[in-house]
């Protein structure tokens, strides 16, 4: 039997070299230009900072903790001004809002910005929808890999139920390829401009699919909420969970209700909050800056009361 | 384990380590360990079925061997094709008849409630029983002799390139390979290269991207849908079971290639064809072709007059739609492309037909018309009921309008199926499937290079299992 490298043609070789080539060139692209491609991106990248401006004021310190939802809902300004005239003046707040986040990255983004820093928040208000508080709630790779998560949580993540063979892989890849970590980005940014009705198709086949699924599974459980709640609370921050406003009405599981009091998080909800209404909203899900106006108030006058 | 997935290409790369160092002997009985490994990692209770199945028909053809006369050799033959259609039946139709008979008892006054066992379908089943039964029957023939070694017969049976979704590999073709040293030569790498990527771009790109558009457009009550809908969701299910299925072989063929084995063509640019049998020369070419050689012809293939030619391509077609699956629409597929190659017959016959270059005006519309007879029968073979099918040729034919979804349909395929068909295009004109091959390694690279960053770039949000797997 041949030696592999006798069984290559040159030619062969040049194609593989060439196309390594691109792959390392799209690489080094990507990495330069992630936060001018993605509002979303260049968010992210500002956790680090903000994770040390927690760390170091000395003043009561409000971390907003969600998804897109939460990121248009909430106005950390309004807020600091609206509690500061209900007489909470050395309040601070600050958002971690990365686009299509659940659970498993909320986990891993309290786990990891901080780590090393002083302090952590004395309070996150996560805000969430639907079922993104559960186990079933399908883990990103990339995105935890990529972003959020350190090489050393797949373990903790692993007994957490992200458990397939592939999940871990593109895991352990998006670790190391911030190509790899925004290919859905790119993806995305390019059929949006070359495909009709790109955005509003994808749209309507995913609330199909995510109808299937939610219907499918019909018991949701919250282990990875517990160990999320039970780390935060050794680190002495208080945490409460809104569930957020949106069009459509949904469902909150009794059982994620009483996990929740079980230990020990404070639960809003906002679902039904008065004075949101359906024009309030920009599409389906996100309210547009009245919207978020009115809530922010809302939610400033509940944490003085808290206070 | 899928070809497209990072852990076959982790077992492959160890396979492909181990079998570079070992003597034949050793690579042998070192694939048949992977075959089992692979094929056990779907689901190891089934391994006893791949080797129960290899047991018997192993026994079988030394039994066949040791015997001349015609009536004994019969009889033994038998127990391989009892044996192999009892196991298929079992695990593919029991269910489906069980409930169909009740039903039909039920409707003349027998209430009888027979049993229905849900029974899991072992991935693969009718790929690898097809081709021990035609191992048999070429033993019984004469045609090939019977491997002497079980284990190396054993390997030809579980081959894993090949194991769960064909292609359906005969003897005469797949065993001598497996008993003689195998050189791998640069040009197999070459060709392997290409077939692998290939394949994994029309499963990745083009046959996962396309199901969801498919799936949306299936789901969705035929009232709802406009007729363009039905056609482009026919149109993307057209190119995504082409993708899927043609791009499992593509890698199929690749794999083996790496390690010095060739396996057949299954599929050579169907949708350039102009007539039906022209299709069943280009599509999954294995089953058509042991479709044609142990049931067609027996049956007297076109040597017994136009009548009974009719009747035996009904027959293979009936049979052919059955091996899909155990349902009525399967069946209705197979009569639709039994009925659709007697029809070609007919009017072939009828009209002084000369044969044309790809450019004419009268080739591109034959090409045209069969690709839209052949998506007729996709409507068929994707639709889940009688109802939705007719419910869809409703929408088709009384409720034709053009809405978003579907100019966002029609720009997807052309998206990602496109580039593919003008390739295949190419490939067609030049009657040369490996041309790409012999260009400049530049123009090469660069080809190569748009597969991979497709594959990178433009994954499925939800990667699909093969659609064949179900068979």
């Amino acid at each position: 039997m041949k030696k592999p490298i006798e069984v290559l043609k040159i030619g062969d070789v040049k194609i593989i070299i060439f196309i390594l080539f691109v792959i390392i060139t799209c690489e080094l692209i990507i990495r330069g230009t992630g936060a001018e491609l993605s509002g979303n991106i260049a968010h992210i990248e500002t956790f680090s900072k903000t994770a040390q401006k927690i760390s170091d004021n000395k003043n009561e310190t409000v971390l907003f903790l969600g998804n897109s939802l939460v990121g248009n809902a909430l106005n950390t300004d309004v807020f600091s001004e609206s509690v500061s005239k209900l007489g909470l003046t050395n309040t601070n707040a600050y958002k971690f809002v990365p686009d299509a986040t659940v659970i498993w990255d909320w986990y891993c983004i309290v786990k990891n910005e901080f780590t090393g820093s002083d302090k952590y928040p004395d309070v996150i208000i996560n805000g969430f929808a639907w079922w993104q508080l559960s186990d079933q709630e399908r883990p990103e790779p990339g995105r935890l890999g990529g972003y959020f998560c350190e090489v050393s949580d797949i373990a903790d993540l692993y007994s957490s139920g992200m458990n397939k063979d592939e999940d871990i892989i593109k895991y352990l890849i998006s670790s190391g390829s911030y190509f790899f970590t925004n290919r859905d980005l790119i993806k995305k940014r390019f059929l949006e401009k070359v495909i009709f009705a790109y955005q509003t198709s994808v749209q309507k086949i995913n609330e199909k699919e995510n109808y299937r699924n939610n219907t499918a599974i019909n018991t949701k459980t919250y282990s990875l909420l517990t160990k999320y709640i039970s780390f935060l609370k050794d680190k002495g921050v208080k945490i409460v969970f809104i569930s957020m406003p949106v069009k459509d009405d949904y469902g909150v599981d009794n059982e994620l209700i009483s996990t929740l009091d079980e230990y020990g998080a404070q639960y809003l909800d906002y679902r039904h909050m008065n004075g949101i209404t359906s024009d309030l909203f920009i599409d389906p899900i996100h309210l547009g800056s009245e919207g978020s106006r009115i809530f922010t108030s809302k939610l400033a006058e509940e944490y003085s009361d808290m206070n | 384990m899928l070809f497209n997935s990072f852990v076959f290409w982790i077992f492959f790369f160890i396979v492909i380590c181990l079998y570079r160092g070992i003597s034949h002997t050793g690579q042998n009985r070192m694939l048949l360990v992977a075959s089992y490994v692979f094929y056990g990692y779907w689901d190891y209770r089934f391994l006893s079925l791949i080797f129960i199945s290899t047991v018997i028909d192993y026994f079988v053809s030394q039994a066949l061997a040791n015997n001349n006369e015609l009536r004994v050799r019969k009889r033994i033959l038998s127990i391989s094709i009892i044996s192999n259609l009892g196991i298929l039946g079992f695990f593919k139709y029991f269910d489906f008849f069980s409930q169909e008979l009740s039903t039909v008892l039920g409707s003349v006054g027998l209430d009888i409630s027979l049993p229905m066992l849900n029974i899991i379908l072992p991935v693969g089943i009718s790929f690898y029983t097809f081709q021990t039964m035609s191992y048999t029957i070429d033993v019984f023939k004469g045609e090939t002799k019977p491997a002497k070694s079980f284990l190396d017969f054993a390997l030809y049976v579980s081959f894993f390139p090949q194991l769960v979704a064909g292609p359906i590999e005969r003897s005469s073709h797949l065993l001598p390979q497996i008993l003689k040293p195998r050189k791998t030569t640069e040009n197999d790498f070459s060709e392997g290269l290409y077939h692998v990527l290939i394949g994994l771009f029309k499963k990745i790109v083009i046959a996962d991207n396309m199901a969801p558009i498919v799936n949306s457009i299936f789901s969705t009550p035929t009232a709802d849908l406009s007729g363009m809908e039905v056609l482009v969701g026919v149109y993307a299910f057209a190119f995504q079971i082409y993708g899927d299925f043609s791009g499992y072989s593509s890698i199929a063929q690749g794999i083996a290639k790496w390690m010095g084995f060739d396996l057949m063509w299954n599929f050579k640019m169907p949708y350039f064809s102009v007539s039906p049998s022209d299709f069943w020369q280009r599509w999954h070419i294995s089953l058509s072709s042991w479709l044609r050689d142990y049931l067609y012809i027996p049956l007297g293939g076109n040597k017994s007059g136009s009548l009974l030619t009719f009747r035996n391509l009904m027959i293979t077609m009936l049979l052919g739609g059955l091996w899909h699956g155990a349902g009525w629409t399967f069946m209705l597929w197979g009569l639709y492309h039994g009925l659709l190659l007697i029809g070609y017959r007919v009017f072939e016959s009828n009209v002084n037909d000369q044969q044309t270059s790809l450019f004419t005006f009268k080739h591109l519309f034959k090409i045209v018309l069969m690709f839209h007879f052949i998506c007729g029968s996709w409507l068929i073979f994707r639709a889940e009921s009688l109802q939705q099918i007719s419910g869809m040729l409703s929408s088709l034919f009384f409720n034709f309008h053009i809405t978003d979804f579907a100019l966002f349909s029609v720009a997807m395929i052309l998206f990602f199926s496109g580039p593919l068909m003008v390739f295949e295009f190419w490939l067609e004109k030049t009657r040369d499937k490996l041309i790409i091959l012999n260009v400049n390694w530049m123009y090469r690279a660069v080809f190569y290079t748009y597969l991979v960053l497709m594959m990178i770039v433009f994954p499925p949000d939800n990667p699909q299992d093969f659609i064949y797997f179900q068979f």
